[in-house]
């Protein structure tokens, strides 16, 4: 069953019979979705099932390959945008495994990232101090400590801090899609709650999110309007939030493992 | 660029010999006995060897048949329309230095600023200075027939410098700066090269003094440059001698012209817990040959080497050192980080060589390397020679090319690849600036990296 659409609202994700292939070997095998504005769907699964290729070839990283299908992104499509278009027309990728990179500091790369996404929607640039203040606003929100702006992206953070400088990056972005990859790993329950605070202080009726998760945890926190169940490359079973109560009670095995 | 008619190496060798004949006479100091004999054999040692070729070890990466095949002309004294305000704005600006400007190797006190000099302090010009105090010169020129290298097979090799012979031969002038026993100099001092080329290619070598007392202090850049188009060589020999707890800040700067020829070479001596800081911000000419020879003679001595060269286009850059430590409880610290672009090529070559005298020596050495384009080369050679134990040494040395995924997180954010590059080339280069102490002197060298960066993306994004 795929997702019902509210009357009027057009689709802001639209995702028709997709094949994505890694290395000419294919992981998604026909996957259909749709997400309205205003909406949070929830992605789950268990470990090999897909999840996050689907997040991979949604923000256009290399070697994730569409081999039959389409993605539709506000009607465009989106395979054919570069990852800094999708990302400046508000897709924003909460990385599961974020990267490290010595020498940037947060605040030169966000600032840039943010003034990017500004200058695209014509919007004024932000000056330093300006940065400073809306940044130093939503690390308040996050419980974050200041001085994580001044340091090297992701260099030395650990697990939690990486996923919370994710969210952090989300805020002052402020993506219309935002996609989450197992953004709960590796959290403990207040860093979860922090996190989930953040993704919902974004939920608006202009707004959607597609949250993947392993665990049933975050959704109590992170309330889903969609459940659907990735397994072997396709969705094989799509319901409301009290799916995610299911999984969890009865694990994934009706699903079968990956082959 | 525009190769003048070329002659082979060995009769380039043979007009320098001529060269220097025809104008022994003129050269400062011609006629003091001291001077003349070292003169004399200072281009015979040259002409015994010639450029040292790809066969002489320390010289392999140097590609140096470009230049030895060029004519050049001793460099005339030619106007470059600036003052000494002018002077001033070539130079770090933010950091007021007292300053010696030389234009085609000609020292031009109009054009130098050295009001308020500290007592105990003396800058002059070399020319000046063979002239006023030879007793000085002579107590400190290195005499180039006592430069050899010993090889493993017993010889004796004098090619690896012939250039500093050519240079002891050739030199017209140059700054020789004095710093007396415990004094400290206020501000930086700034020997400031300019090249104005001429219709001929023209050469000049520059021979510096940095003497300082014991317990004394100085902050000295060295920087080349040129305010026009055209061939020309700078063959410069630097000396510095530290005295007992002394401490050197020494910084070079070579922003040669994108068609000149650069050799410059640093021999330094570093006596008991005498501290040496040095950086090389290398990005100019078409062929520069940089190095450093440290030598920590006293116990405790200290050495801490950075640099960064920058090579784009067709440039080829060449960076050599080699530290000997030869007495207990020294250090040496030696980071450099190269970023190669275009087609251009960067080698560098770096010797610690730990002597059986020298327990508990610390020596660290790192050596990176980033490739912006398929057709860029870089070369790192470490070399660790350890004769003693009881010491503390490594080394690590890297080439590659930007972190891709690195590069896609900063896309998936919404930074185009032209600046997603730039912030991580940038991020490269900065934390090798932070080797430099003063912030307003690291402003200077920021806006030199700003710069070189800034012309490589637009040409890339050009292409």
């Amino acid at each position: 069953m795929s997702a019902a659409q509210p009357e009027g609202k057009a689709p802001m994700l639209e995702i028709r019979n997709l094949h994505v292939a890694i290395e000419g070997k294919e992981i998604l095998r026909g996957i259909d979705l749709a997400v309205a504005p205003g909406e949070v769907h929830a992605i789950m699964g268990p470990n090999g099932s897909g999840k996050s290729t689907f997040a991979y070839v949604l923000s256009g990283r290399d070697g994730y390959e569409v081999t039959e299908g389409d993605i539709l992104y506000d009607g465009k499509n989106l395979a054919e945008m570069a990852p800094e278009e999708r990302a400046r027309a508000g897709l924003f990728l909460a990385f599961q495994y974020p990267v490290e990179i010595p020498g940037v500091a947060v605040s030169t790369f966000l600032r840039a990232a943010v003034n990017a996404s500004r200058t695209y929607r014509g919007e004024d640039e932000l000056d330093a101090v300006a940065f400073l203040k809306l940044a130093k606003a939503k690390m308040a929100e996050l419980e974050m400590d200041e001085k994580f702006l001044s340091r090297a992206l992701n260099v030395g953070f650990s697990g939690g801090e990486k996923k919370r400088n994710e969210v952090f990056q989300m805020t002052m972005l402020e993506p219309r899609l935002a996609v989450l990859d197992e953004t709960d790993s590796g959290l403990d329950i207040d860093a979860l709650r922090i996190v989930a605070d953040g993704v919902n202080r974004l939920r608006s009726p202009d707004r959607a999110s597609l949250v993947i998760t392993h665990y049933q945890r975050l959704l109590d926190y992170i309330v889903p309007d969609r459940v659907h169940v990735l397994a072997q490359g396709r969705i094989v079973k799509s319901g409301g939030k009290e799916l995610a109560q299911q999984l969890e009670k009865k694990g994934y095995a009706e699903f079968g493992t990956a082959a | 660029m525009t190769e003048q008619a070329t002659t082979d190496p060995a009769a380039g060798a043979r007009a320098l010999a001529e060269a220097f004949a025809a104008r022994r006479a003129d050269l400062p100091g011609a006629g003091l006995p001291w001077l003349d004999a070292l003169r004399a054999g200072a281009i015979e040692a040259f002409a015994a060897t010639g450029f040292p070729g790809v066969r002489v070890e320390e010289w392999k990466y140097a590609d140096l048949n470009p230049l030895a095949g060029t004519a050049f002309v001793p460099a005339r004294p030619r106007a470059n329309g600036i003052d000494a305000g002018g002077a001033a704005a070539l130079g770090p600006v933010e950091a007021p230095c007292h300053r010696l400007t030389f234009v085609n190797g000609a020292l031009r006190p109009d054009l130098s600023d050295l009001d308020g000099l500290p007592d105990g302090v003396t800058v002059a010009g070399l020319a000046d200075a063979l002239a006023a105090r030879p007793d000085l010169i002579e107590a400190h020129l290195l005499d180039p027939r006592g430069l050899e290298e010993a090889r493993l097979s017993g010889r004796r090799d004098k090619r690896p410098f012939a250039l500093a012979a050519l240079n002891a031969a050739l030199a017209a002038d140059g700054a020789v700066v004095e710093v007396a026993p415990g004094v400290a100099l206020d501000r930086p001092l700034h020997l400031q090269y300019l090249a104005m080329p001429g219709a001929e290619p023209e050469m000049s070598h520059p021979r510096n003094l940095i003497l300082l007392g014991d317990g004394a202090s100085a902050t000295i850049l060295e920087s080349y440059g040129s305010a026009g188009p055209g061939v020309y060589w700078t063959n410069a020999v630097t000396q510095i001698a530290l005295g007992r707890g002394a401490a050197l800040a020494y910084l070079k700067h070579q922003a040669e012209g994108a068609d000149a020829f650069h050799v410059g070479a640093v021999y330094a001596t570093v006596e008991r817990d005498a501290r040496l800081s040095s950086f090389l911000f290398a990005s100019g000419a078409h062929r520069a040959r940089d190095e450093m020879r440290v030598r920590l003679a006293g116990e405790g001595a200290n050495c801490r080497m950075d640099g960064i060269y920058l090579a784009r286009g067709r440039q080829n850059l060449d960076i050599w050192t080699r530290v000997d430590h030869v007495r207990p409880h020294g250090a040496t610290a030696e980071t450099f980080k190269g970023v190669v672009a275009g087609s251009a090529s960067a080698a560098f070559q770096g010797k610690i060589h730990v002597a059986e005298g020298a327990a508990r020596t610390d020596a660290r050495q790192l050596n990176r390397n980033l490739l912006l384009t398929d057709t860029a080369r870089a070369t790192s050679k470490p070399e660790l020679e350890i004769l003693t134990d009881d010491v503390k040494c490594a080394h690590g040395s890297t080439v590659g090319d930007l972190d891709r995924a690195a590069l896609f997180f900063l896309r998936a954010r919404g930074l185009d690849e032209a600046q997603a590059r730039r912030i991580m080339i940038e991020a490269f280069i900065a934390d090798e600036l932070e080797a430099v102490a003063d912030p307003a002197l690291r402003g200077y060298f920021r806006a030199a990296a700003e710069g070189w960066l800034a012309a490589e993306l637009a040409e890339e994004t050009g292409r």
